[in-house]
């Protein structure tokens, strides 16, 4: 009744279904993400962590308290792939009063070169902030595609499919890499426009 | 045999993944004091890694299929009908279910006296 064909072939079932489910639950897009209207575009907002004013929806980013006060961050996207990139995108083309606590926590600050320097520093933190987590939350799903097949294999034929698992898996965790450093990159230089945008009358470059 | 390949291959997914993260840091120029401010989700991470590998290295033969299932569908609920993937609330959510379902994987009881493997 369990002979070593019927033990490997349900070992094969067992981890296909593993990497399939998780990869195919990896690719769909979230769909719980409130859509509200913002200037230059469609703004799609991350769904858990946002907060409501009554008129307004805000993102708190805490990170930054004490030292610029950027407290508010916006992750507005058509595409979950690129939220990074948006952010710099509607950086620029929204209202910094959406960006920024008001009153102006910058407002201490006189000169431009002082409120350029913070604000792009703070701006270019937050782009590196929101890039490691989405590195890490693509390490959660490395792991759980790989490691349940690992889990599922008890024969030398699992245990050869949960590798080629994992060399998959960790081609797409080393892509997923790339595609964030992109995104990283684009957001970094996206903080010149933002701070323009945050402090007029000062040019803060870019 | 087959747990030392078990383990080997499970110390080479490790690896690749320290290597990937400190390859990741290095290209973005992260140091100690960026990751600091992300340490629920880096405790997260290490926490889900651990139960994994401890859990279905202890956890009944006949458990592991249902918990592949288990964590996928976790997967799916947090990911796809709750918490955005890039929410700050996602991995320690997702660790905990991990951890959730690795327990009960391990130590409830069995109707028969099944080995581990």
């Amino acid at each position: 009744m369990n002979t070593r064909p019927q033990r490997i072939y349900r070992e094969i079932l067992t981890i296909g279904m593993a990497f399939v489910m998780i990869a195919v639950f990896s690719i769909f897009p979230s769909q719980h993400t409130p859509v509200v209207q913002a200037q230059g575009g469609e703004a799609t907002f991350v769904f858990s962590d946002l907060q409501f004013d009554g008129s307004r929806y805000y993102y708190p980013c805490s990170v930054f308290a004490g030292y610029i006060n950027v407290n508010w961050r916006l992750y507005l996207t058509n595409n979950i792939e690129y939220i990074v990139n948006e952010v710099a995108l509607v950086s620029v083309n929204v209202d910094s009063s959406v960006f920024f606590e008001d009153p102006d926590p910058c407002a201490g600050w006189s000169d431009c070169g002082s409120r350029c320097n913070a604000c792009v520093r703070a701006y270019q933190t937050s782009c590196k902030t929101v890039a490691i987590g989405q590195a890490i939350s693509a390490g959660i799903t490395f792991i759980l595609s790989f490691a349940c097949a690992l889990g599922a294999a008890a024969t030398i034929v699992g245990l050869g499919l949960a590798f080629l698992c994992g060399a998959g898996a960790g081609a797409l965790l080393v892509g997923a890499g790339a595609v964030i450093k992109g995104q990283y990159e684009i957001c970094k230089a996206g903080a010149y426009g933002a701070c323009n945008a945050a402090n007029p009358g000062c040019s803060c470059g870019g | 045999m087959r747990k030392k390949a078990r383990f080997i291959l499970g110390g080479m997914m490790l690896l690749f993944m320290i290597g990937f993260y400190v390859a990741f840091f290095i290209s973005i120029d992260a140091s100690v004091s960026d990751l600091i401010p992300l340490w629920p989700m880096l405790l997260s991470l290490v926490v889900a890694i651990v139960a994994i590998f401890v859990g279905f290295w202890y956890m009944p033969k006949q458990r592991r299929t249902p918990s592949i299932a288990a964590l996928a569908m976790a997967g799916f609920f947090l990911r796809e009908l709750t918490i955005h993937m890039l929410s700050s609330w996602y991995v320690p959510m997702a660790a905990t279910a991990i951890v959730i379902i690795i327990c009960a994987a391990v130590f409830l009881p069995v109707k028969n006296n099944t080995t581990t493997d």
